[in-house]
Formats: C-alpha cells, structure tokens, sequence
C-alpha cells in the first residue's frame, strides 16, 4: 500500500518535472493578444493547411518555372497574405463585409523570353470576396484562388490572372514530402521569443496546367515551391529586411536560404541556410565562415522606387553529400522584377533566377526574394 | 444702265449709314438686341436645365468608382449580398472589378460643431443627402487599374488617408466641401442625420474634393463605409446596385460583350445589367415627354420673340425710309440695299444670339432647380445643381440669333428694297406687304386642320412613352389659323365699337383707326391674341389639374393622420418606415386602423412601374380610391392566378391592360400571375402603378419596410391631441393630420408648375412689349396725321389718349379672342397633349377669376402702354428731320 503511494507521489513530481522542463519561455499570446507559435507544437493536416486566424500574420507563397510545349519559359508568383485586424477594435463585423481580416493578394508572371514582368495586386476585407477556410487550403481572393483538391496526395489547384495580360490555371502536385522548419518546430526570425513561426514547405511540387497569353492558350509544365508561414511577429525590432531564396538544384535537393538584415547592416544570428535532401530531410547552417556565406554580386536599381537590389547573388555554403564547401550563384532571368505594393504598402523585388555553379553551369532554379531595401518595410510585419 | 457696288462700298456705305443709325439710337438697338436676346435666352435656358437635369441621374454612378462599364440592378431594387459570390464566379478570369453600392437617402437636421455645447445645435431643417455606402478597403483596388481616381483616393500632394481607421469607425462620413462650407463643418465635427426613422450622429471624417475626373461632386453626395452604410439603413445584406469595371488596359468591345453576356445569363431573371449609358438613357427617356412639352414651350416663346423682332425690323425700316430713298437715289440697286440689311440683321441676330447664350445660361441656373424638382417629384430623384454651357449650346445660340433675325427681317427688308426713292421719301402711311395678312380663309382651314389632327394617336417612344405630336400640330394651327382669324376680324370689331365711341374726340379717333385697320395692326393684335391664348390655356390647365387634384386628395386622404419619414418626398423617394415603428404606432392608444403603402419600382415589360404594397383588407373599409373601374367580384377572379391586384390609369394608357386581364410580374422567386381587378385614378407619378397586397411585396421581393403610413382613429378620439403625442414621440417622422397634408400635396403640385408660370409670364412681356413697338411704329409711320392733330390744336395729352384707345381697342380684340382660344387650347392641353402624354383624366375647369383677371389687367396695361407711346411720341420730332 505504501510503496502504491509512494509509486503516485514520485509520478505526480515525476510529471512536475518534466512539464517544467518541457516548459519554453515563449508566450502564448502576444501583448495584442495573438497566438505566437509554440515550439514542438504537433500541426494537424490537412487542417493546418488552411487559416490561423488567431495568429496575426499568415501568407501562402507560391513560385515557379514553367515551360509551355513550345518552349516559352515563365516565372510565376502568387501571394496570398491574411493580416488580422486590431483585437478589440474590429469595426461592424459582417459576414459579407467584415474587418477581422485583411486579404492582400499579389500575383506575378515573368515572361522569360519576352523579358516582361506582370504584377497585380488585391486588398479586401474577409467577406464575400476574400475568404480563407479554417479547415483546408482553401482561398480565394476576387477571381483568383488556391484550393487543396485533393487531401490524401495534397494536390493544389491555382488559378489567376493579371488583368489582360494572362490567365493562368495550374494543377501542382507534391512530389517531396513536406516540410516543417525549425528545430523545435518554429522558424525563429530574432531573439524576441514571440519572433517566430510555423514554416510549412512543399519544397517541390510537380506543375501543369495552361496558359492564356497573347491571344494564344499554352500548355504549360514545370515546378514549384509553396510556403505557408504563420506567424504573429515576423521581425524583431532591429530588423530591417531580408535576402531570401528558394533553390531547386538538378540533383533532386533544395535548398532555402535567408539573410535577416540588421539595421547595421549586419546579418543577423537567426539567418539561415536549409538543405533539404531527396528525402526531404533538412540539415541547417548559420551565417559565418563555419556555415554559409551570401554575398551581393551585382545590383538593379528600381526606377520606380529607387530601392537598390542586389539581384545577382553568390552563397556559399558546405555541401553536407560531400562535405565541401559549394559556391552557387543566383542570376535574374530579367531584371526587372520589382512588385510595387500599391495596396499593401509594401515595394520589394521577388524573381525567377537560374542558379549556376561556380564554372558557370547551370546547376537549377531559384526564386529569390530582397525586401527592405526602400522603408516601405518597416512596421509592416511586426 | 445701273452699276453693282463693290463689296467694300458696301461695306462703306453700311458702316456710314447702318451702325451710324444703330449707334445714334442706342437704346431703340439695346431692346432690339434685347429682344433676340430674350427669345434665344428662352430657348437656351431650358435646353441646359433639361440637359442638367438629366445628367443628375447618373452624376452619383460617376463619381464613385470613376468610370462603370455596367450596373446591375435587381428586379425590386432589392440587391442581396449572397448573389455577389455567383457573380464573381460566373466572371471566371475576366478582368472584371465589381463595387456594391448601397444608397442611402438621409435627412440633415443639425449640425453639432465639437466646440459647440449640445445646447448650441445649430438647426438646419431639411438638408437632404445622398449617402453612399461604399466598401472603403474593396473600391482601393480600383487605384491600379488606370481607371479614373476615386473620389476617396487622396490626390498627388494630399496626406494618405488611413482607410482602416475609416473602416474601424461605423460614423466615419466623408461630405462635399460644398456641404461643408454651407453647414460650417470641418473634419472631426459631428453632424446629425436621419435615415428612414431614425436618427443617427456621424462623425465628418473627411471632405471629398470638389471633382473628380471633371465631373463635379454634387453638393448632397456623402460617402461611408459599406457596412456602417448598412447598419445606417437597417439592411444588413442588401446592396442598391453593384457597379462593374473591365479593368483591362485594352478595353475592346468584344471584351465587355463577353463581361455583359456571362453577367446577363448568370442573372437568371435576377437583376438587370444596364450599361452606363444605358443608365442615363433610362432616366432621359422616362422625362423624355416632359422635357419635349418644355422644349416646345420654349420654342413658341421663340417664336414670339421672332415676332417683336420682325416689329421691331419694321420700325427700323419707318425709321430709316429717308436713308434708303437717298441710297436708291444713289444708285443702288434694290439687291445691295438688301445686302446692307441682311448684314444688319446678321449684326443685330449675332449680338442678340451673344447675350441670349449668357442671359439663357444664368436664366437656366435658376429653371434648373424647378425642373430638377419636378422630375424628382415625379419621376426620380436626380442631384441637377447647376447648368452648364457648352460650345454646342453656343453655336444653336448664335444660329438661332441669327437666323431668327434673318427670318423675322424678311417682311419689312421687301418693303425697304421694293418701294420706289420717290415714294419712300414722302411722309405717309406704308402698308406692311399689303395682302399677305389678309387669308382670313386660309384661318380657317388651318382652325379646320387643327380639329382633324387633334383626333390623331400620339407617337409612341421605345420605352413606352407616348409623345403628343399631334396635339402640338392642333394647338399649331388653331394659334395660326386664330391668329389670322383675329387679324381678319379687327376692322368690323373696330366699326362696332366706333359706334359707341364716336362722339368723345380720342376714343372716336383712336378706335376709328381700327375700321381701317393697317397690317401693324393685325400683327400686334395677332401677336397679342398668341400670347393671351397661351397664357390662358395654360390656366385652364393648371386650373382643370388643381381641381382633378384636390378632389382626388379629398377622396384619397380620409383618413385621420398620415405618417412618413421627414425626409419622404413621393413614389420615387427612398426614406422608408421599418415595420418596428409601424408596429409601435399601431400600439398608440386611441390608433383604430393602421394603414400602410409601399413603392416599389420594377421592371414591366422593360419598362418601369411602381408595384405598390397596400393592406387589401382596409380597401373600402378604410383606403378609399377614385375608381375608374370599381372592383369586379372575388368570384370572377380567373383560376391559376396568384393573386388580385388594382392598377393605376397611366398604367393601362402605358401597357394597354384593362380590368379583368391577368398580367404576369417577374422577380427573382419568378413569375407571379395577377389579376387586375379594378383600375383607379392616380396622379403621383407618370409611370403606372400595380396595387397588390403588401405581403406579395415580403414574399416575392423580400421588402419589409414602408414609404408611409396612414392611421386612422377610433370614434371620439382628439387628432390634434395624437398628432401631439406622436410628434413628440417619433421625432424623425413627418406627422401630418388630414388637411395639413392636403395643403402640402397642392403646395408640392404647385411648384411642380413652376417653370409654366415662368414662360407664361415671359409670353406675356414678349406680347406686351410687341403691342407697344407695334403703336410706336403706327404713330411714327403716320407722323403727317400727328403734325395734322398738332396744327388743329389737339394737346399732347389728348393725342396720347388718341393712341391709349387705339391701343386699347387692339388689347380687347386680342383678349377676347385670346380667351376665346385659350377654351380650345385648354380643352386640347386637357384633353388630348395631357392624356396622351400621362395617361390622366382630368376635369375640365375654366378658373374664371384667374382669366377675367389676366383679361382686365392686359386690357389696362395695353390702355398703359399705348397712352404712354402716344405720350411720348407725340412730342417726337418729324421724321424728315433725321
């Protein structure tokens, strides 16, 4: 009888303990009032595919290449981003003209051959024109939309347009598992503990689908890379921007890199560098001489904004299949591919790259990403 | 042989003669150039206020959202959100912007400045504004698109404006600074409105700009955030219309017929897609008939103003006959003496067109609100605020000018050119063209065509709007045919009145004068008789609607006390009661039978019609109507039918359907069979009415709320006491007991006449003005008979009476005759143009003492005027001697 209790009492201190040590020093909630992402939170699919809007921030982030049947080459992006109104201060909530949530839509096409860039853009309130499911990726944002068709091979269907211009219909299917950056399971963006976010990638998704352009339909093939990002602090304060790219290297990895630039000037200690094996595992690297190197080869200069982006980049970094250092460079495949956000207030160049090695080969493709480089950024994602 | 001047001889000679003439008797050109000037004034004014008032339809639609490629308007004008989804879904990828837009009317009470103690409101009744709910985040996608700004984009150089503290503020408002500068507010003030019943404080959260696009920003034109807009009007899920924008930057046809056709075939009998164009058409065409009867209107005061410039030509041509006798002595040939008046008639026209097109555009600025409130009381609120001129306007101006001066100079230029140096220098009476005034026969057989094409149909409009065309060629010929008629009939009127006045030295000069009548004579009488008969009939008109009118509000308005919000101003308004407040005044003590309306516009046969919700069960009981065709049995009433209803006579004059047929009506629940079970009389709007019990109106177009109510009391209740009460209790609603209403239905018909006074009394001057030009142009021609009258001692008073009776003989003919005419122009206004253009039946009712009046006081201004000609001519220097 004694020992059944002393049994009981060594679990109930046994539990104490362990929950104590399980315990982070991240806070549930942010001084708004939003959910921060905790570490060694298990998310549920497909319903962590949809929206989150107890978190403050959120963005679906489709890129790709394409190749129409004929030869032509495109980059394409389409950004769905959901910010969530001021807790408390939310206007007439109706459900056809709400104010809890803004949807700001961006949407992209680089026509390679052509050099032209088309870029669109929509901000509406959540109602009958913008909506995001809680349940599934399901999201639709005037004419255009992403939607999980299909949960057991998460299979996505988009479809946009950019006015006139071009219609695009695509179908991607994954073909590398997912994956959910961090460690614990939250992707830290600084050292202020609610700084983070649940980072879920398909790394690499199977493209088809046609095009409308010019008067002409084209069948279009290719690959893509998706990232849902949940967060409700993306930036630290002393935060000013960031270099971010998505590789898809010819030998079946990827690889993701960003750089968090300080307000000196400095990389930050939370930039990172990810690769992601053919099996989709993922080894992380740090900045500096023991992890990764990025450094600015050449710039384009907006005439719009003025910003200056270094839009030729070089990283290197040690291959972890052969344990040697690699150098990659990143080269737009047209210059201008700057999207100057009228709506949402936020200008920053995002384009397709085509990734060559150090003797110039190439070697695969990328999108690559420079923000904050007008102040147009700031304040926008704290 | 004779030899042609050169060109710039003649240019000489008229520069020497003409404009010395014209410069030396400045004021005799001032009321020439005056007198053009008034007839293309006249026709100008109205031209632009029709024009201003038609533009308001669309003026809202314009402004909000920059340039709309289409509408979408639902059967009912009753929007649901939910189809908003279906219709971006069937637009697939086209690119297609879509902006709902709810309306809501409101009523500006106070004014509440933040410095201001409550204490101190400023009270300012009855502002009205047009409030806009616009969704504020949504319409930003619209700044990309190259389409014209928005009026709530800040413009290059202004502070970004914080839509999301906007939309966080259900009183946010944004008004015309023109509102703001009239009610002294500035942003951050707060400003008092009602909606329907209810009164709302709003916070001014900006001012919009003054234009936008070029097109101005009415001064009632208000914005809000469409849901605060919503909450405002109590509809949580109802927009007014949904504006739709191709935001392609290649905006082919082929393009928007695509958009049109998916939105058309997604409607499903739903809602409508108007194109833009099509939207102002829609508003131009319903008042197509009523601006026509204006634009008519404002041609014959043309004319009559053609006519004191063929007066006025005349008396010139008297003036100058020495002039011309020396330049034909000189040699010039009769075809360059008409030359050097031609360019004296295109001077004068050109002059008179000049100050016509700035006297038409001031004029217009005041028509403009009168029309503007007609067509919104009759037809649909429009936001007309001011006319504009355009270089069209200018050139019809100048035309008009011109050519009328032209036209109106002809008579007189054949005597000037025709009549030999010999003649033209001796003193003594010249006849005017002397036959050409004398078809008495030719009178009347126009008098004869006239009743022939008064049994004529109307013209039919496409949208269903019947034009009198044949009506306007009647009342053409009977003013014509009259008019000779009357000129035929001077001389044996002047020998019988001679005889009774033979005896007294002026009476029996003066009207002696009339036995023998000159062709001066038959003009001014004829212009005169014109102008009386116009101005008459229009009496009988008015006269014949004001007792139609009031007999049918004595028999239409018996109940105790009618209520409508204060802002209601007819069928077409948009300020409605909620059924809440119906059902707290139907709770009142003392409150026996509550009776309600609804006007509802809809769609019939693609033209619109009131359908009217009306409480079935109070008819006879309560609701009291003028039949035309009272009820048929309930037993008559066909199988198959949804119900029965009652129709207004314009509707059947508009569609054609009698009592007993059965009509179908559409709306997004589909198609109703009804039943038309009896037909009453119905003067308040012009586009037909369907009566049907006010649960059709819930069930098939989902409208719950009411134009107005009427109560009525139980027996030995006080009214006044009531009208108190509920006056106290229901602050934001117009409370009016039986003849307070009655006194307000005429005040509002009355001014809906306005712009009729206006041109009657401008027919009148015109008349007036010509009998006196005429008598100074008789005396001037026959200055030998006056020198006679001086040598054999009459005095200038006497010779003054002389003319006073000659005078005043012509002004009785003509009023006699005008009367005479104003009885078959009045019957043809009343019976056949008004019919045909409205539908109504009216009672024809002669106002005697406005006649007799009218009658008395131009018989003493022609006595008046013609003594004061006598008077002042009389002392004249001769002729001979300019």
């Amino acid at each position: 009888m004694m020992n059944r209790r002393r049994f009981y009492l060594f679990l109930l201190v046994f539990s104490i303990v362990i929950s104590e040590c399980l315990r982070s020093d991240v806070p549930e909630f942010t001084q708004e009032g939003f959910r921060v992402p905790q570490p060694h939170q298990a998310l549920k699919f497909p319903m962590d595919h949809g929206s989150h809007p107890d978190f403050k921030i959120e963005w679906w982030y489709l890129t790709g290449h394409l190749q129409s049947d004929l030869g032509r080459e495109f980059g394409f992006q389409v950004t769905f981003f959901r910010f969530a109104g001021t807790k408390g201060e939310r206007g007439l909530e109706s459900p056809s003209f709400g104010y809890s949530q803004i949807y700001s839509t961006q949407v992209a096409l680089t026509d390679i051959g052509a050099g032209n860039f088309y870029f669109d853009e929509r901000l509406d309130r959540n109602g009958w024109d913008a909506y995001a499911s809680e349940d599934s990726l399901d999201l639709r944002h005037g004419p255009w939309s992403m939607k999980m068709s299909d949960e057991p091979s998460e299979s996505i269907d988009v479809k946009f347009h950019i006015r006139d211009k071009a219609a695009i219909n695509l179908q991607l299917r994954p073909t590398k598992p997912r994956v959910i950056f961090g460690p614990d399971g939250t992707s830290r963006k600084g050292p202020d503990p609610t700084a983070r976010s649940y980072y879920i990638t398909f790394t690499r998704l199977a493209v088809s689908g046609s095009i409308e352009i010019d008067g002409e339909i084209l069948n279009l093939a290719g690959e893509a890379w998706m990232d849902h990002e949940i967060s409700s602090q993306q930036l630290s304060e002393n935060l000013e921007g960031w270099d971010w790219t998505a590789i898809q290297l010819g030998d079946g990895r990827e690889i993701k890199a960003y750089l968090l630039r300080q307000a000196d000037g400095t990389p930050s200690e939370f930039s990172q560098l990810i690769w992601i094996d053919e099996a989709g595992n993922t080894i992380y690297q740090d900045y500096g001489e023991s992890g990764f190197l990025w450094s600015k080869e050449s710039f384009w200069k907006s005439p719009v904004t003025g910003a200056n982006y270094p839009t030729t980049v070089t990283i290197e970094a040690v291959d972890p299949k052969t344990g040697l250092w690699r150098q990659i460079t990143l080269s737009p495949t047209v210059a201008e591919q700057e999207l100057t956000g009228d709506l949402n207030g936020t200008n920053y160049w995002e384009g397709a790259c085509r990734v060559t090695n150090k003797a110039g080969e190439w070697i695969g493709r990328a999108y690559l990403e420079l923000a904050g480089y007008d102040d147009s950024l700031s304040g926008a994602l704290r | 042989m004779e030899r042609p001047a050169s060109p710039q001889a003649l240019l000489g000679v008229w520069l020497k003669t003409s404009l010395r003439h014209w410069l030396r008797h400045k004021l005799q050109s001032a009321i020439l150039i005056a007198i053009i000037a008034l007839g293309v004034a006249s026709f100008l004014s109205i031209r632009m206020a029709n024009r201003a008032a038609v533009k308001g339809f669309s003026g809202f639609t314009e402004t909000v959202t920059g340039q709309v490629d289409f509408t979408l308007e639902a059967q009912g004008g009753r929007f649901p959100v939910s189809w908003l989804s279906g219709i971006r879904k069937s637009l697939q990828q086209n690119p297609v912007e879509l902006a709902p837009v709810l309306e809501v009317p409101a009523l500006v009470e106070t004014s509440v400045s933040k410095q201001k103690r409550s204490s101190d409101l400023l009270q300012i009744p009855g502002e009205s504004l047009r409030i806009l709910g616009v969704d504020i985040i949504g319409i930003q996608n619209f700044n990309n698109q190259n389409i014209s700004a928005s009026l709530l984009f800040s413009e290059e150089g202004e502070e970004e404006r914080d839509i999301f503290s906007i939309a966080r503020d259900p009183k946010a408002l944004f008004i015309s600074p023109r509102l703001a500068e009239k009610l002294g507010l500035a942003v951050g003030d707060e400003i008092e409105v009602i909606v329907d019943d209810q009164r709302f404080i709003l916070t001014v959260r900006g001012i919009l700009p003054t234009s936008r696009s070029g097109v101005e920003v009415p001064e009632n034109l208000a914005i809000m955030d469409l849901p605060a807009a919503m909450a405002l009007a109590g509809r949580p899920d109802v927009v007014s219309r949904v504006e739709v924008i191709v935001e392609a930057e290649e905006r082919s046809e082929a393009l928007r017929e695509t958009i049109r056709r998916s939105l058309s075939e997604h409607a499903a009998g739903r809602w409508r897609v108007l194109q833009a164009e099509q939207q102002e058409e829609a508003g131009a065409a319903m008042t197509s008939a009523f601006r026509l009867n204006l634009t008519i209107l404002s041609l014959i005061s043309l004319l009559v103003g053609l006519y004191l410039i063929c007066q006025s030509i005349d008396a010139a041509v008297i003036q100058r006959r020495k002039e011309i006798g020396i330049l034909r002595a000189l040699g010039l040939i009769p075809k360059e003496i008409k030359k050097l008046w031609l360019l004296d008639l295109t001077a004068l026209g050109a002059l008179g067109g000049f100050f016509g097109i700035f006297i038409g555009w001031a004029s217009s600025q005041i028509v403009v609100v009168a029309i503007a409130r007609t067509v919104s009381a009759l037809y649909t609120e429009t936001t007309a605020e001011s006319a504009q001129l355009n270089s069209i306007d200018c050139l019809i101006g100048m035309g008009l000018g011109v050519l009328g001066s032209l036209v109106a100079g002809t008579m007189p230029l054949s005597v000037a050119t025709r009549t030999s140096p010999a003649k033209i220098i001796a003193s003594g009476r010249q006849e005017l063209n002397g036959v050409r005034y004398r078809y008495q026969w030719l009178g009347g057989l126009l008098l004869l065509l006239g009743c022939l094409s008064s049994l004529a149909k109307p013209v039919i409009f496409s949208n269903g709007q019947a034009f009198p065309v044949f009506g306007y060629i009647t009342a053409l010929c009977w003013l014509l045919g009259g008019a000779l008629t009357v000129a035929g009939l001077i001389s044996p009127l002047g020998k019988v009145l001679h005889r009774g006045v033979s005896k007294h030295l002026a009476a029996g000069l003066g009207i002696g004068k009339l036995r023998l009548p000159g062709n001066r004579h038959r003009l001014a009488v004829s212009g005169l008789f014109v102008a009386i008969g116009m101005a008459a009939s229009m009496s009988i008109l008015i006269g014949s609607f004001e007792t139609t009118i009031t007999h049918w509000l004595k028999t239409r308005f018996q109940a105790d006390i009618y209520v409508a919000s204060r802002a209601f101003s007819g069928a077409s308004s948009q300020y409605f009661i909620r059924s809440t407040t119906i059902a707290q005044l139907a709770e009142e003590p003392g409150i026996d039978a509550v009776s309600t309306q609804r006007y509802l516009p809809i769609q019939f046969q693609d033209k619109q019609v009131y359908l009217v919700g009306i409480l079935t069960e109070l008819i006879e009981d309560y609701e009291k109507f003028l039949w035309i065709d009272p009820l048929l049995s309930l037993s008559d009433m066909p199988d198959g039918v949804e119900s029965w209803a009652i129709i207004n006579e314009t509707y059947r004059y508009r569609f054609g359907y009698q009592t007993g047929d059965v009509v179908n009506l559409e709306s997004s629940k589909g198609r109703h069979p009804i039943w038309i079970r009896g037909m009453k009389a119905d003067y308040g709007n012009d586009r037909g009415a369907i009566l049907v019990d006010q649960k059709y109106l819930e069930s098939w177009y989902e409208v719950y709320d009411f134009s107005n109510t009427t109560l009525y009391l139980s027996v030995g209740v006080d009214v006044d006491a009531v009208v108190e009460d509920l006056k106290e209790r229901f602050p934001e609603l117009a409370i009016r007991e039986q003849g307070a209403l009655l006194k307000n239905a005429l005040q509002v018909f009355k001014e809906t006449f306005v712009v009729t006074y206006a041109l009657k009394v401008l027919g009148l001057f015109v008349a007036v003005l010509g009998l006196a030009l005429a008598l100074l142009n008789i005396l001037r021609e026959d200055v030998s008979s006056l020198h006679t009258l001086r040598a054999l001692g009459v005095t200038r008073a006497e010779r003054a009476g002389i003319t006073a009776f000659e005078g005043t003989g012509m002004t009785l003919i003509a009023t006699l005759g005008g009367i005479l005419l104003s009885f078959a122009l009045g019957w043809l206004l009343v019976f056949v143009i008004n019919r045909q253009s409205f539908g109504w039946t009216l009672q024809y009712a002669v106002p005697w003492g406005d006649i007799l009046s009218l009658g008395i006081l131009l018989v003493a201004l022609g006595a008046l005027v013609s003594w004061l000609v006598g008077w002042l001519a009389g002392d004249e220097k001769p002729m001979q001697e300019e």
